[in-house]
C-alpha cells in the first residue's frame, strides 16, 4: 500500500501553484449550467405562494381560481385548512404552467383564508421577548480558577466570585453589544428542474450536497433513493443554505410526476431571503473585568438572540470568542420570533460570537488608553487552542501589511480631516476545517487519459480545479491532463461543503486513490524498464526510475502497456480515521486554522458613512492545493464581512411582522466601489505545509466584523454598539444613543 | 405580471389618441426600467404598454448656448452625463443622470421616465427643479408647459391629466457665474434610493464674491420633491461662505418633512438634509466660479 | 435601484412595495377597466399587438433568430427558454443585480427589465459571444484573475467589464471601482474583478 503522504515541502509542482480555474471559462462565458438553466423539453414553470402573514392559521385553500389561469397546468395545495403559519413567505401551494408569467399569475389567483394571529418579530429586547413568553432556556458557559466548597451553592459561588473579580479588576468595561440577522441571498435561488419518467427521478438541483440529497426526494414519492439522480454541475451560491431537498424541491418533483413533463421550481427573489436561511442574531450586555495592562481577569455576560421560528441562539459555548479566560460566566437565552427559520451560515456561531465579544476586548484598550494591538496580544495568555504563537506571528505580518504602527492613535484622538476621522482595528478567528468523509474513482486509460469521478460539487472553491492539482501531481501530470467528474448522485459519494471541510476531504481521496493507482501503473511500467515498481516515479510526464530521468517512459507510452485495461482504483477517506496500520492521524489532511485580520476606516462625522480604507487578512491554512482559489476564499469572505459589517441585515416591520427589504435593491450589500483595498497573505512556514490540507472556506468571514467595529470606535472615540453599523447608528452612537 | 397589449406609437398625436382612449389601463414605456417592474410586482396593471420611443419629437436633444436646452422626454440618462458641454452647462441634471441606478439602467432609463415616474425620492427631480427646467406636455386639449418644481403633486401623482404625455423638458440658458450640484445621500457608494436628494444651483457676481440667485431643492424629505425657497433666499447678496451655506441647510430642514421608513428615521433624514445643502452648495459654488 | 416605489407614499413608515408583497393586498388593489372603455379604445385606436404570442426576428450574436413572444416577455425569457442562452442570469426584480447585462445596440443594458418586443431590429449580444475558439479578453483576464466563486453573477460581470472597458479602454483603477457598481455579487470577487479589469486594460487592445 501507498504511503499516504504529500510531497515534501518545496517539491511539489502543482500543488500550492497558481492555477487558472478550470471550469473558469465555462462560468465565465455562460456556457455552465447551473440548475435555473437546465430546461428540458416540454419543460412547464412552477411558483411558490408564501405566507403574507408573520403568524396566521389557514382557514381554507381554494386552488380552482389558479387552475382557471390560462397557461396553468397544475395547482398543489402544501399545507390544509388549520395549519399554523409560523413566518412570512412559509409554503402554502405552488402551481405549474407554460410560462413563468402564467405561473406567478397563477399563484396570484389562489384563494387563501387566513386567521390572523398576533405575531413577535422582535429579537433585540430581551425584557420585550421575555414579557411575551417568547423565551427559552439557552446555555451557560461557566468556568472559575476558584473552585466551590462542598457547602457552597453553586450559582451563589460564581455569583460572589464573579463580583469579587470584578471588582478587585484595574479596569471595568460594561457593555452591549449585537449583530443583526442576516440572510444567505444566494444569487442563484434555491430550487431544482426536476424530470420524472418510467418512475425514476432526475432532480437538478441547485444543492451544496450531491451525494446526501436523494434519500429526500426519494421518501415523499414512493421510491427508492437509487431512483434518484441528483445532478448539480454548478450551484449558484449556498454558504450553508442549500444541503436539503427542501419542500419546494420535493413539491418540484411531485409536480413532474403529476404531470409527466420536466418542471423548474426556483423560488422568487423575496422568498429566497424570507424562508431560504437566516443566520441567528445575537445580542449580548457585559461586564469584562482586566488589569492594567489590559489582560482580561473575569468576564461576565448574558446573551440572547433569535434563530427565527424555532427556538436557537448563537452558542455561549464560543463567547468569549477565542479568548477563553479561566474566570468566565456566559449565559444565552433564546428568542422565537415569527421569522424564517435559521440555516447554517458560513461558520455557524462564530462571526456574530467574534462580533459580540472582541469588540468588549477593544473597548478594554479604549478605556485604558493602550494600544488595542497591545491589549489584543497579552490576551493571547487565555487563547486555549494551542495557537497563541501562531497567532502572535501572524499579528506581527498583519501589523507591517497595515502600517499599525505608523497610523496608530488612541480611540478618538486621530487627526479630524474636515468630517472625517480614521481608525484601526483587529480582530481573531479560530475554525476546525478538517476534511470531510470523501470517495472517488481515479481512473487511468490506456491511451492515457486520465479522471477522477466522486459525487462532490464546486460551491465555489474552486473544488474541480483543487482535484485536478491533486490528481496531476501525485501523476505528475498537468491540471489540463486531468478530467474531473462531479455533481452527480450516481458518482461515488462524497461529503456535503459545509464546514470548510470539502479540499481537505477530497484532496484526501483523490491523493490516495491516485497514489493506488500510480502503484498499479508502476507494476506494469516496472518490467518494461527492468527495475522494481519501488525504483519508479512519476515526474514531469513521464515515469522514470528514481535518480536516473534516462530511464523513463513517457506518460502516454507507459499507459499503452496497460493494453485493454483500465486502471480504476478507489479512493476513500473517511472523516477523522487514523491510518489502519500505525493508528497514526492522517499525513494528508488535518483541522484548526487561525487568522488575524485589520481594518482601517474612514468615518465622516457629519453623514455616518464608514468607508473601508484598507483590510489585511492573515491566514493559516496548512497544506495549500489551488493557491489562487484558496485566495480568492479569503477575499470572498472579507467582502462578505464587510457587508454584515456595514450593510446587510434583515429589517422587520415590528407592526406587520413583514421582511421589508426582501428584495435585491434594499437588502444592502457591498458593491464593487464600496470594499477598499484588501491584502491578504496567507501565513505559511514549513510547519503548516506539514499539517496537510485544511479548509478555509469559512474563518476568513469570522473577524470582519469585529475587525471593522473596533476601526471605527478607534476613529470616533465610541463603540457603534450594533452591526450592521449604518451610517444611522453611527451617528447615533455619536450622539451617545444606542441604535 | 399579466400580459398587456403592445404599441410603439410612431407620433405624438397617435400616443395622445391611445391615452385618451385607454386612460389609467395604458402605461408609457420608455426606458422601461420602472415600469415592468411595476407591472411584475402588481403595483400597476395595464392593458396597454405604449412604447413612445419611436416618436422623433421625444428623442430630440437641442442646445443652443445662448437659448438653452431642450430635452426629449425619452433621452436616455447616459447621452446626457455623456456629452461634456451639456454636463458644463446643467451639471445637476448630468450628477443626476450619472447615479440613477447602475449603467445597464441608465443605457435606458429616461430622465422625462424618472420624472413621469414622480417619486418622491427621483434623483432629476431636485436637479430639475434647480435648474429651473420646464415640462412640456402634450395632451388632448393641446399644449402646455408646467414648471417642474409644480409637476408632482403627490407620490407617484403628478400634472398629467388623461391622454397627456410629456414631450420634452426645457432649461433655460446656463447663465455665466453659475453653477449647480446634485448630490444624495445613500449608504453605500451607489446604487441606493435617496436617503435624501439635494440639488443646489447658484449665480454668483462676476468677482465670485457674491451669491446673486440661488434655487434649492430637496427629494425625498416629503410626499413630493421641494423648492427651498427660504433657505435659498437667504444666500442672495450673501458671500459664500462655509457659514452662510451651513445657515442655509438650517432653514432647508425647517421644511422638510420626511417619513421614517427602513431608509432611515425622520429626525435622520431632517439632519442629513443640512449636510447635504451645505455640501450641493459648496460645490454648485466651486463650479460656478469656473463657469466664466 | 433607479427610484422609490412610485406607488402611494407609505404610510405603515415601510416600503410600499415590499410591504404589498407580502400582502395579499396586492391583488386587491387593482381594479379592472370596464369594458365599454376597452371597446371605446380600441374602435379608435390604430393597429396594436395583440396579447397573443407571435413570431419575431431578434438579432442575436450575430445571428437571426425567430422566437414566440408576448408583449409581455423580457428579453431575458426569450434568451434564457427559447435560445438557450443561460449566460444571462434572473438575480433581481429590477435590474440592479446587472446579471442579466447584455449588450443592445452597443450599451449594456438589464435584459429583464427590457421588452423582447422592445429589441426588435436591434443587436442583441449576449456573453456567450465571448467564447468560442479563442475567448473575449476580458474572460481570459477573470479566469486569470479567479474573478469568479459560485459563478453565477461572473456573466453579467463579464458583459458589463466589456462594454466598460469598450467606452474606457484605458480606464485607471479608481474609475474601475466607480464604474462598475451596477453588478452584485454575493460570494465577494470584487477584488478579483478589479484585478481582471486592470489586467485587460494593461493588456491593451481586446482579442
Amino acid at each position: 500500500m501507498a504511503n499516504y503522504v504529500w510531497p515534501k515541502f518545496g517539491t511539489a509542482t502543482v500543488i500550492g501553484k497558481r492555477h487558472d480555474r478550470v471550469d473558469g471559462v465555462a462560468k465565465a462565458t455562460g456556457t455552465a449550467k447551473y440548475a435555473y438553466d437546465i430546461n428540458p423539453a416540454g419543460m412547464i414553470i412552477a411558483r411558490l405562494l408564501g405566507s403574507p402573514h408573520a403568524h396566521a392559521k389557514i382557514k381554507s385553500i381554494d386552488l380552482s381560481p389558479a387552475k382557471k389561469v390560462p397557461g396553468v397546468v397544475e395547482a398543489v395545495a402544501l399545507k390544509k385548512a388549520d395549519d399554523e403559519l409560523l413566518f412570512q413567505g412559509e409554503e402554502i401551494a405552488v402551481v405549474a404552467a407554460e410560462s413563468e408569467a402564467a405561473a406567478a399569475e397563477g399563484v396570484a389567483a389562489i384563494k387563501v383564508e387566513y386567521e390572523v394571529l398576533p405575531h413577535f418579530v422582535n429579537d433585540t429586547d430581551l425584557a420585550a421577548a421575555k414579557a411575551a413568553g417568547m423565551t427559552g432556556k439557552g446555555g451557560k458557559n461557566i468556568s472559575l480558577a476558584k473552585e466551590p466548597g462542598d457547602d457552597d451553592d453553586e450559582d451563589e459561588f460564581t455569583e460572589k466570585e464573579i463580583n469579587r473579580l470584578l471588582k478587585e479588576s484595574a479596569v471595568v468595561v460594561e457593555g452591549e453589544y449585537g449583530i443583526h440577522m442576516i440572510t444567505h441571498m444566494c444569487l442563484e435561488p434555491h430550487g431544482s428542474t426536476c424530470e420524472w419518467k418510467d418512475g425514476k427521478l432526475v432532480a437538478h438541483l441547485s444543492t451544496q450536497n450531491v451525494s446526501g440529497t436523494g434519500p429526500q426526494f426519494a421518501g415523499p414519492l414512493g421510491i427508492t433513493a437509487d431512483d434518484v439522480t441528483v445532478h448539480c454541475d454548478y450551484i449558484g451560491g449556498g454558504f450553508g443554505s442549500k444541503f436539503a431537498a427542501d419542500t419546494w424541491g420535493v413539491a418540484c418533483a411531485e409536480l413532474s410526476k403529476k404531470t409527466g413533463r420536466p418542471v423548474k421550481l426556483m423560488l422568487d427573489r423575496d422568498q429566497e431571503l424570507k424562508i431560504a436561511g437566516n443566520r441567528p442574531s445575537g445580542f449580548l450586555k457585559c461586564r469584562v473585568g482586566a488589569d492594567k495592562n489590559g489582560v482580561i481577569t473575569v468576564w461576565d455576560s448574558e446573551q440572547w438572540g433569535t434563530a427565527g421560528a424555532k427556538p436557537g441562539v448563537v452558542s455561549e459555548k464560543v463567547v468569549p470568542y477565542v479568548y477563553e479566560p479561566k474566570n468566565r460566566r456566559v449565559i444565552s437565552h433564546t428568542i422565537k420570533t415569527n421569522r424564517g427559520l435559521v440555516r447554517a451560515w458560513r461558520a455557524p456561531n462564530h462571526p456574530q460570537a467574534c462580533a459580540m465579544s472582541q469588540t468588549a476586548i477593544d473597548d478594554i484598550a479604549a478605556k485604558l488608553g493602550l494600544n488595542s494591538l497591545d491589549v489584543f496580544k497579552r490576551n493571547l495568555v487565555h487563547v486555549a487552542n494551542g495557537k497563541a504563537e501562531v497567532y502572535a506571528a501572524q499579528m506581527d505580518v498583519a501589523a507591517r501589511l497595515i502600517g499599525w504602527n505608523d497610523k496608530w492613535h488612541l480611540h478618538g484622538k486621530g487627526p479630524k480631516k474636515g468630517s472625517i476621522v480614521e481608525g484601526l482595528g483587529l480582530a481573531i478567528h479560530t475554525w476546525g476545517g478538517g476534511g470531510h468523509t470523501s470517495k472517488c474513482t481515479i481512473r487511468i486509460s490506456p491511451d492515457g487519459g486520465v479522471s477522477s469521478t466522486l459525487g462532490s460539487q464546486d460551491l465555489g472553491v474552486g473544488t474541480r480545479t483543487a482535484i485536478a492539482a491533486v490528481v496531476a501531481e501525485t501523476f505528475g501530470l498537468t491540471i489540463d491532463d486531468v478530467q474531473v467528474n462531479m455533481g452527480n448522485s450516481k458518482y461515488p459519494a462524497s461529503g456535503p461543503s459545509g464546514g470548510s471541510t470539502t479540499i481537505g476531504g477530497v484532496s484526501e481521496s483523490n491523493r490516495r486513490g491516485s497514489l493506488d493507482a500510480l502503484d498499479k501503473l508502476l507494476a506494469v511500467v516496472a518490467p518494461k524498464l527492468g527495475v522494481t515498481a519501488d525504483q519508479l516515479e512519476a515526474k514531469g510526464g513521464r515515469i522514470q526510475v528514481v535518480g536516473s530521468p534516462s530511464k523513463s517512459l513517457g506518460w502516454k507510452e507507459a499507459c499503452s502497456l496497460l493494453g485493454m485495461n483500465a486502471i480504476e482504483a478507489q479512493g476513500e477517506y473517511v472523516r477523522g480515521s487514523k491510518d489502519a496500520k500505525t493508528g497514526a492521524d492522517s499525513k494528508l489532511s488535518n483541522s484548526q486554522v487561525g487568522g488575524v485580520q485589520m481594518a482601517e476606516v474612514a468615518v465622516d462625522l457629519d453623514t455616518g458613512v464608514v468607508k473601508m480604507k484598507k483590510f489585511v487578512a492573515v491566514q493559516d491554512v496548512g497544506t495549500i492545493i489551488a493557491r489562487k482559489q484558496a485566495e480568492s476564499q479569503v477575499y470572498g469572505s472579507v467582502i462578505m464581512g464587510i457587508a454584515y459589517a456595514l450593510f446587510e441585515e434583515q429589517i422587520m416591520d415590528q407592526a406587520s411582522g413583514a421582511f421589508v427589504n426582501c428584495e435585491i435593491a434594499d437588502y444592502k450589500l457591498p458593491r464593487l466601489g464600496d470594499i477598499g483595498d484588501i491584502v491578504v497573505e496567507m501565513y505559511e512556514p514549513e510547519s503548516e505545509y506539514n499539517r496537510g490540507v485544511v479548509g478555509i472556506g469559512e474563518p476568513p468571514v469570522i473577524a470582519p466584523g469585529a475587525a471593522i467595529s473596533n476601526a471605527v470606535a478607534n476613529a470616533i472615540g465610541v463603540r457603534v454598539s450594533t452591526l450592521p453599523m449604518t451610517p444611522q447608528r453611527v451617528l447615533e452612537a455619536l450622539k451617545g444613543r444606542k441604535a | 405580471m399579466k400580459d398587456f397589449e403592445y404599441h410603439p406609437a410612431a407620433t405624438v398625436d397617435e400616443a395622445v389618441s391611445l391615452l385618451s382612449a385607454h386612460g389609467e389601463r395604458a402605461r408609457i414605456l420608455a426606458g422601461g426600467t420602472d415600469l415592468l417592474v411595476q407591472l411584475r410586482e402588481g403595483m400597476r396593471e395595464a392593458d396597454l404598454v405604449l412604447d413612445v420611443k419611436k416618436i422623433s419629437e421625444l428623442a430630440r436633444l437641442d442646445y443652443a448656448p445662448a437659448t438653452g436646452l431642450t430635452l426629449g422626454s425619452t433621452t436616455p440618462c447616459y447621452q446626457i452625463y455623456n456629452d461634456k458641454t451639456l454636463t458644463a452647462a446643467y451639471s445637476a441634471l448630468a450628477d443626476a443622470a450619472h447615479i440613477i441606478g447602475g449603467w445597464q439602467i441608465q443605457s435606458r432609463a429616461s430622465i422625462g421616465g424618472n420624472l413621469c415616474n414622480s417619486s418622491p425620492a427621483a434623483d432629476s427631480i431636485p436637479a430639475l427643479i434647480c435648474l429651473g427646467a420646464i415640462a412640456h406636455i402634450a395632451g388632448p386639449d393641446g399644449r402646455r408647459q408646467v414648471p417642474v418644481s409644480e409637476f408632482c403633486t403627490g407620490p407617484g401623482k403628478n400634472a398629467l391629466k388623461r391622454g397627456e404625455l410629456l414631450v420634452a423638458l426645457q432649461f433655460p440658458a446656463s447663465a455665466k457665474h453659475s453653477g449647480s450640484h446634485y448630490r444624495r445621500f445613500i449608504p453605500r457608494n451607489e446604487m441606493d434610493i435617496a436617503v435624501v436628494g439635494v440639488g443646489s444651483w447658484v449665480r454668483l457676481n462676476a468677482a465670485g464674491d457674491k451669491i446673486e440667485e440661488a434655487r434649492i431643492a430637496l427629494g425625498a424629505v416629503a410626499p413630493t420633491p421641494l423648492l427651498a425657497t427660504e433657505a435659498a433666499a437667504s444666500l442672495v447678496g450673501k458671500a459664500p461662505t462655509e457659514a452662510n451655506f451651513t445657515a442655509a441647510g438650517e432653514l432647508a430642514r425647517k421644511i422638510a418633512k420626511p417619513i421614517s421608513d427602513m431608509r432611515g428615521p425622520a429626525e435622520y433624514r431632517v439632519h442629513l438634509v443640512g449636510v447635504l445643502v451645505q455640501r450641493t452648495l459648496a460645490e454648485a459654488v466651486t463650479r460656478a466660479k469656473k463657469n466664466v | 435601484m433607479k427610484d422609490q416605489d412610485l406607488a402611494p407614499w407609505p404610510q405603515a413608515g415601510f416600503d410600499r412595495r415590499a410591504f404589498l408583497k407580502g400582502s395579499s393586498a396586492a391583488a386587491a388593489a387593482t381594479t379592472l377597466a370596464t369594458h365599454a372603455t376597452q371597446a371605446q379604445a380600441q374602435a379608435a385606436a390604430p393597429e396594436i399587438v395583440g396579447r397573443q404570442s407571435r413570431l419575431v426576428e431578434l438579432k442575436v450574436n450575430g445571428k437571426t433568430a425567430s422566437v414566440r413572444v408576448e408583449p409581455r416577455s423580457t428579453l431575458l425569457d426569450v434568451l434564457r427558454y427559447q435560445l438557450q442562452l443561460t449566460g444571462a442570469k434572473p438575480v433581481s426584480i429590477d435590474g440592479s443585480s446587472g446579471a442579466s447585462t447584455v449588450i443592445v445596440d452597443g450599451k449594456p443594458i438589464a435584459a429583464n427589465t427590457t421588452l423582447a418586443l422592445d429589441c426588435v431590429g436591434k443587436s442583441i449580444q449576449t456573453v456567450e459571444s465571448l467564447g468560442g475558439e479563442k475567448p473575449d479578453a476580458v474572460v481570459s483576464a477573470f479566469v486569470h484573475a479567479d474573478a469568479m466563486q459560485c459563478g453565477f453573477c461572473t456573466p453579467g460581470f463579464v458583459v458589463a467589464v466589456r462594454a466598460f472597458l469598450d467606452k474606457n479602454p484605458g480606464a485607471t483603477e479608481e474609475q474601475i471601482r466607480s464604474g462598475l457598481n451596477g453588478n452584485l455579487c454575493r460570494c465577494g470577487t470584487y477584488a478579483n474583478v478589479v484585478m481582471a479589469a486592470l489586467e485587460v486594460v494593461k493588456g491593451g487592445s481586446r482579442g
